[in-house]
């Protein structure tokens, strides 16, 4: 029988693929002879030795799974330490950890134990004992098992201030192919109940003010990315189309850390493609906040450039739209600029209202000049040493360069018609045509 | 004329008040800052209460939460951080809003970048506070921070903790924030050594453990940890002790 050590150990180190972190978007009063409350924007307490944050005390209720996912670490299959928390216990556990300011809450995910709702209706029992007999106010971020009953997802939704399911692979293709017992159903059903519980919630409350309030932070999900051969393009049309579906409030990319069981899967050697995250990321946040379409980020390919951010590449893709006069440009349109975000925009919006922005001016409003000089004009002037069409100004832009030693004589090769083409020069921009922006595509769901 | 004053913010306040009375041609330093002969005329401001409430009712009124912007710069005890607060004070009045918008103008921007780093500062406590059950129900954590937020922790502390009583020390000042599951109040510490917290309290070790567990070691990168958890905090967090 392990001790507690042993457990927290084997429960933790299990909980750790997932990527979901935030303890953000539920301002939960504390109450009286109660313990916790809930920082809106959410409270990061410490980072890993991998630079991962540290927000809540992320655990599985149980590693013992009766599912066999080929990616998985705790798959049924797989010969690894198994543990199971009783709810006194974790409960215990997170008030204290909660007491020494280690954790702004609790993140509980589990294996399937038997069944998903046999499994649901544990998770229900912790959380009740979280909020009830200790009286606890901090945060809680519930995963719900694909295919577990709809009263079960409500009753917790109650309870927690953030439930989500995660689909994990991004094709039914790949589900069917390495995780058979869960189906696309399985886990897009309750993705389709929490939106609309969440919707009879806000409509509860509009009418009865006290009405209990159903996951105030929304649902988030999680896709791994690199265990299967989805292109960036599938990914991003299929996030597209879940926070239009599902109003998600975040999705979650997780690099593939390969654990070599199956043939499909990349084998042990294979490298976590940490790159194709992070740009992932980038253009997951040019779709929320920068007014982006998918189609726009990736432009014809399937693949995000990883020498690039997403944002830069875009703007090279579409030198007709540069430069932009700082001092005239809508706010949705200095948030194109590579090296200009949300908070220099409307820096930007609110300092000209008193006085025309000089290029010396943009840099004190916080504008990343080394990016945005190519790409702006203020009053007129122009601060890049090229137009935003050049084509050697890739090279200026890509990040991490190795500098190669260019070739004076001999291959220089000449297009018929176009530009001298250095051998080390990477490939070059394609040169679009005089129209405005291209249209935009519409967005189908693709599982 | 150089104003040299005392008595903390409110003392800055109050020479705010003679400044403005004076038509500005001022410069404010903090009694401690200027010590010899003065160079030029010089006058010394105690703290008045009245003056400094006239002044801050002032600024609440022309831009609602401007005058916690003034008092987080304030504490930065930046070197000529007052005549940059005095300008933005006097844009304040001119302008009729608060001159945040107009980031372009120095003192602005150093007022504004002050104010960020106290709050950033105090922010980064909230999260790498870390308490020690020393006693029944009675949990202890040191810190030692750039500037003297102490007493912007209460607010947070008391609310989440409001049914546990707790200590936070403030080493370098020699300052203790105190809870007694009801009150708080900012106490000095006696002087001399001051004892060390215990290393476990049943639950401390187990935190450590789980900690070390949660790193996948794929993806390990300490510079990237080194710039979230500066090394100036970790003498005193649980996880890296």
């Amino acid at each position: 029988m392990p001790g507690l050590m042993e457990k927290l150990a084997v429960l933790g180190e299990a909980a750790r693929y997932d990527a979901s972190c935030a303890s953000s978007g539920s301002g939960r009063q504390g109450k009286r002879g109660g313990l916790g409350n809930s920082h809106m924007a959410g409270i990061c307490h410490t980072w890993t030795e991998d630079g991962r944050c540290v927000s809540l005390f992320k655990v599985l209720l149980s590693n013992c799974c009766a599912y066999d996912c080929a990616y998985c670490v705790n798959r049924s299959s797989n010969d690894c330490p198994r543990a199971t928390f009783e709810p006194e216990e974790l409960a215990e556990l997170t008030v204290e950890f909660y007491r020494r300011n280690y954790i702004e809450g609790l993140f509980l995910s589990s294996a399937v134990i038997k069944n998903p709702d046999c499994t649901m209706e544990r998770l229900l029992r912790t959380v009740s004992l979280l909020r009830g007999a200790y009286r606890f106010h901090g945060y809680i971020h519930v995963k719900v098992i694909p295919s577990a009953d709809a009263r079960l997802i409500r009753a917790i939704g109650l309870l927690a201030d953030r439930i989500s399911v995660n689909i994990e692979l991004p094709s039914s293709q790949s589900l069917a192919l390495l995780a058979p017992q869960k189906t696309p159903q399985g886990i897009l059903t309750p993705m389709r109940t929490i939106r609309n519980l969440k919707e009879e919630n806000a409509l509860e409350r509009k009418e009865y003010r006290h009405a209990p309030l159903f996951a105030p932070a929304g649902q988030s999900t999680q896709l791994i990315v690199g265990a299967t051969r989805e292109s960036d393009g599938k990914i991003l049309r299929l996030s597209e189309g879940l926070y239009r579906q599902y109003g998600l409030k975040r999705i979650y990319f997780s690099a593939y850390v390969p654990i070599g069981t199956h043939p499909a899967l990349p084998d042990e050697h294979a490298q976590v493609p940490l790159a194709r995250e992070h740009r992932l990321y980038q253009a997951d946040w040019l779709m929320r906040f920068y007014g982006f379409q998918a189609g726009e980020i990736l432009g014809d390919g399937e693949s995000l450039d990883l020498e690039m951010d997403p944002k830069c590449a875009w703007a090279l893709r579409h030198p007709e739209v540069f430069p932009v006069e700082v001092n005239r440009a809508d706010w949705e349109l200095l948030l194109r600029v590579p090296g200009v975000g949300r908070t220099s925009a409307s820096r930007i919006v609110n300092a000209r209202r008193s006085a025309p922005l000089s290029l010396d001016d943009l840099r004190a409003l916080g504008v990343v000049m080394k990016r945005a000089r190519y790409f702006v004009t203020a009053a007129g002037r122009f601060g890049g040493r090229m137009g935003p069409d050049n084509p050697l100004l890739r090279e200026l832009l890509t990040e991490n360069r190795v500098p190669e030693q260019l070739t004076l004589f001999g291959d220089v090769l000449r297009r018929p018609s176009g530009p001298a083409i250095l051998p080390t020069a990477p490939r070059l921009p394609a040169r679009s045509g005089p129209a405005a922006r291209p249209p935009l595509p519409s967005v189908t769901e693709q599982m | 004329m150089l104003l040299l004053y005392e008595g903390g913010f409110d003392g800055f306040l109050t020479a705010v008040f003679v400044g403005f009375k004076r038509k500005h041609d001022v410069s404010i330093l903090p009694r401690e800052a200027h010590d010899g002969p003065a160079l030029c005329e010089s006058m010394e401001v105690g703290a008045d209460e009245a003056l400094a409430r006239r002044v801050e009712n002032g600024i609440r009124r022309v831009g609602g939460d401007a005058i916690s912007v003034l008092y987080r710069a304030w504490l930065s005890r930046e070197a000529g951080i007052e005549d940059d607060l005095y300008a933005y004070i006097r844009l304040l009045f001119e302008d009729g809003q608060d001159p945040r918008g107009r980031r372009q103008l120095a003192p602005v921007r150093h007022v504004l970048a002050a104010a960020r780093r106290v709050g950033n500062e105090t922010h980064r406590y909230l999260q790498f506070v870390r308490f020690v059950r020393v006693g029944p129900g009675l949990y202890a954590a040191d810190i030692e921070p750039d500037y003297d937020i102490l007493h912007l922790l209460i607010g947070h502390f008391t609310g989440r903790f409001s049914d546990q009583k707790f200590v936070i020390r403030d080493l370098r000042r020699g300052k203790a924030l105190v809870y007694d599951a009801r009150n708080a109040e900012i106490r000095t510490l006696p002087p001399g050594r001051i004892p060390p917290l215990p290393r476990d309290d049943g639950f401390a070790e187990l935190w450590r453990r789980y900690f070390a567990v949660l790193c996948i070691p794929q993806r390990r990168n300490l510079r990237l940890q080194a710039h979230f958890v500066p090394k100036r905090y970790r003498r005193h967090l649980t996880e890296m002790q």
